[in-house]
C-alpha cells in the first residue's frame, strides 16, 4: 500500500561528482529533524554525570578482551595499534599548530573545506557547533575551538557484508587508519586558509560523536545505536576536526529514521547476543534505543567484532534512497524477513537464517566490569567475604597489583 | 525468495565472473539490491546492472 510523501531530502551523491540523491520520506515516518531531545536534560547530565570514554570507564573489560580474541584478531589488533600510535600522537598536538596561510576576509571557508574533505574521500561532511556536552570528561581540557567539522569515511562494502569476520575487521580498523591520515591532511589545508584545526583522532576518540553528526544533518540515530547516513547507513567510520574557521552550520534533517527503525527492528531481532532493546528510552536527554552492554560486549570480542546489527540494517545494505522509496511504494521494509538481509554465520556456530539465533552458555556473559581498579577491588572483596581476612602475602599481592594498575594509568587522554 | 543455497551460488558466480573487475563493488551492491527487489516482487526499473539482472534471473528459484 503506497504512502503519502511528506518531504524529499536532497543529499549530495555518494562520491564527489555523483548526482544528488532525492530521498522521499513518508508521512507516517515524520518525527523531528535529528533526535528527539530535551536540551535541559542533556545539559544536566553532562554536568552532573559527564560522559567518559570506554577506554577509561571500562578498562577492565578492555584488557580482558585481549585474552578472548582469536589469534588472528589479536595479531591484527596489535598491528593496528602500532599503525595508529603515530597518527594519534600527530593528532594530539594539532590544536597547537599555528595557521600557515592568511585569512581571506571576503571568503566563506565552509565550501572550500567541504570540497577538500570530499576530494580527500570523506563521503559525508557537515558543520555544527562543537557541543562540549558530548566531550569526554578526560578530554575537556584538551579539546579546543567552537566549530566542529563532522567527517564520515565509508568502509568497504564487500568486506562489511562478510560480518562477522576477520575480513570485516580489516575494513573496520583499516578505515580508521585511513581516516586518521586523511584528517591530518585536511587539517593542513585548513591551516593554509589561515585557521586552526584540531584533529580528534578516530583511534583515540574525544567524545560521543554521533549527536554532532545528527545535528549536522548527516543522518539519524538507528535502533542499532549507529548513525544511519543516506548512502552507507552505518557502514562508515566517524571523526571530527574542530576549528576556529567561521564556518556556516548545517541543520539537522528528518530522514524518517526515528520511526522507520520502530517498524523495521531487523537489527533488534537478529542480534546474536539479544543485546538490543525493542523500545526506545529517554537517556541523558535523548530518546533512543539503548543496547545492553553486558550482552553485546562478550559476543563482540569473541566473534571478530560481531557487528551483525550493522550487517543486517537495510539502510546499510541497500542505501537509504531505495529503502525509503520501497517504503513509500509498498509500506514495507526492503529485505526484511529474507535470508539475503537477515542471514549470517558465526564461526564454529554455523549459519543462522531469519528467525534463528545462536545459543550461548551463561559463562559467555561473565566478564570483568568497570575500571581495572574497581574490578580488582571487587575480586578482593569477594575473596574477603568468602574466606575472611586474607593472609599477609595475599594482601601484599593485592597491593602490588593495585599499584601496577594505577601506575599503568587508564588512558592516553590528556598526556 | 532467495534461500541460502541460491544466494551462495549467485554470489559465487558473481565473484568468479567479476571479482577482479574494478566494478565489482558496484555490481555487488546491485546484486544485493536486486535480490531484495526480486524477493519483494518488485520490478528492477533499470536501476540494476544488466549483468546482475541476468544472474538474478538465472539463480532465482520459481515455485
Amino acid at each position: 500500500m503506497s504512502k503519502p510523501v511528506h518531504h524529499v531530502v536532497k543529499r549530495p551523491g555518494r562520491k564527489l561528482g555523483d548526482p544528488d540523491a532525492n530521498i522521499p520520506i513518508a508521512e507516517d515516518l515524520v518525527t523531528v529533524p535529528g533526535s528527539p531531545t530535551i536540551d535541559g536534560d542533556v545539559t544536566y547530565y553532562s554536568r552532573e554525570y559527564p560522559v567518559e570514554s570506554q577506554t577509561v570507564e571500562k578498562s577492565a573489560d578492555r584488557e580482558w578482551g585481549w585474552s578472548v580474541y582469536i589469534k588472528e584478531v589479536y595479531d591484527y589488533r596489535k598491528k593496528h595499534d602500532e599503525v595508529s600510535e603515530p597518527l594519534i600522537e600527530a593528532a594530539a598536538i594539532t590544536g597547537e599548530i599555528a595557521p600557515t596561510g592568511e585569512i581571506d576576509p571576503d571568503r566563506d571557508p565552509t565550501e572550500d573545506i567541504r570540497t577538500k574533505a570530499r576530494e580527500l574521500g570523506f563521503g559525508e561532511v557537515g558543520f555544527t557547533p562543537y557541543d562540549r556536552r558530548y566531550t569526554y570528561q578526560s578530554k575537556k581540557r584538551w579539546a579546543k575551538f567552537s566549530h566542529a567539522i563532522c567527517l564520515a569515511l565509508e568502509q568497504d562494502y564487500y568486506q562489511t557484508q562478510t560480518i562477522p569476520s576477520l575480513e570485516a575487521e580489516f575494513a573496520h580498523f583499516g578505515t580508521y587508519e585511513i581516516a586518521g591520515e586523511l584528517a591530518l591532511r585536511l587539517a593542513e589545508y585548513i591551516r593554509s586558509l589561515g585557521y586552526y584545526a584540531q584533529v580528534h583522532s578516530p583511534n583515540d576518540n574525544s567524545g560521543v560523536f554521533i549527536p554532532l553528526f545528527v545535528n549536522a544533518g548527516l543522518g539519524q540515530l538507528g535502533a542499532n545505536g549507529q548513525l544511519l547516513s543516506p548512502h552507507f547507513g552505518s557502514r562508515a567510520r566517524l571523526m571530527l576536526i574542530t576549528t576556529d574557521a567561521p564556518v556556516e552550520y548545517d541543520e539537522p534533517v528528518d530522514y524518517g529514521i526515528n520511526k522507520f527503525c520502530e517498524q523495521c527492528q531487523v537489527c533488534v531481532v537478529r542480534c546474536p547476543a539479544r543485546a538490543l532493546l525493542r523500545e526506545k528510552v529517554w537517556y541523558r536527554g535523548v530518546q533512543k534505543n539503548k543496547l545492553v552492554y553486558d550482552r553485546c560486549r562478550p559476543v563482540m570480542v569473541t566473534y571478530e567484532g560481531c557487528a551483525v546489527c550493522m550487517k543486517v540494517c537495510p539502510i546499510q545494505r541497500y542505501g537509504m534512497k531505495p529503502v525509503m522509496e520501497h517504503y513509500v511504494e509498498t509500506g514495507e521494509i526492503l529485505g526484511k524477513g529474507t535470508p539475503n538481509l537477515e542471514g549470517y554465520e558465526l564461526r564454529e556456530k554455523g549459519y543462522f537464517g531469519p528467525g534463528e539465533l545462536p545459543h550461548f552458555d551463561r559463562e559467555m556473559f561473565e566478564f570483568p566490569h568497570g575500571t581495572k581498579e574497581e574490578w580488582l577491588f571487587e575480586q578482593f572483596k569477594e575473596a574477603v567475604e568468602k574466606n575472611g581476612p586474607p593472609p599477609a602475602d595475599e594482601s601484599i599481592e593485592f597491593a602490588r597489583e593495585l599499584h601496577r594498575v594505577v601506575e599503568e594509568g587508564v588512558s592516553r587522554t590528556d598526556e | 525468495m532467495f534461500e541460502k543455497q541460491a544466494l551462495d551460488s549467485l554470489f559465487g558466480e558473481l565473484g568468479d565472473c567479476f571479482g577482479d573487475s574494478p566494478e565489482y563493488g558496484l555490481l555487488l551492491r546491485d546484486a544485493h539490491l536486486g535480490i531484495a527487489l526480486s524477493d519483494a516482487g518488485r520490478e528492477f526499473c533499470g536501476q540494476i546492472d544488466a549483468r546482475v539482472v541476468e544472474l538474478i534471473e538465472k539463480h532465482r528459484v520459481t515455485d
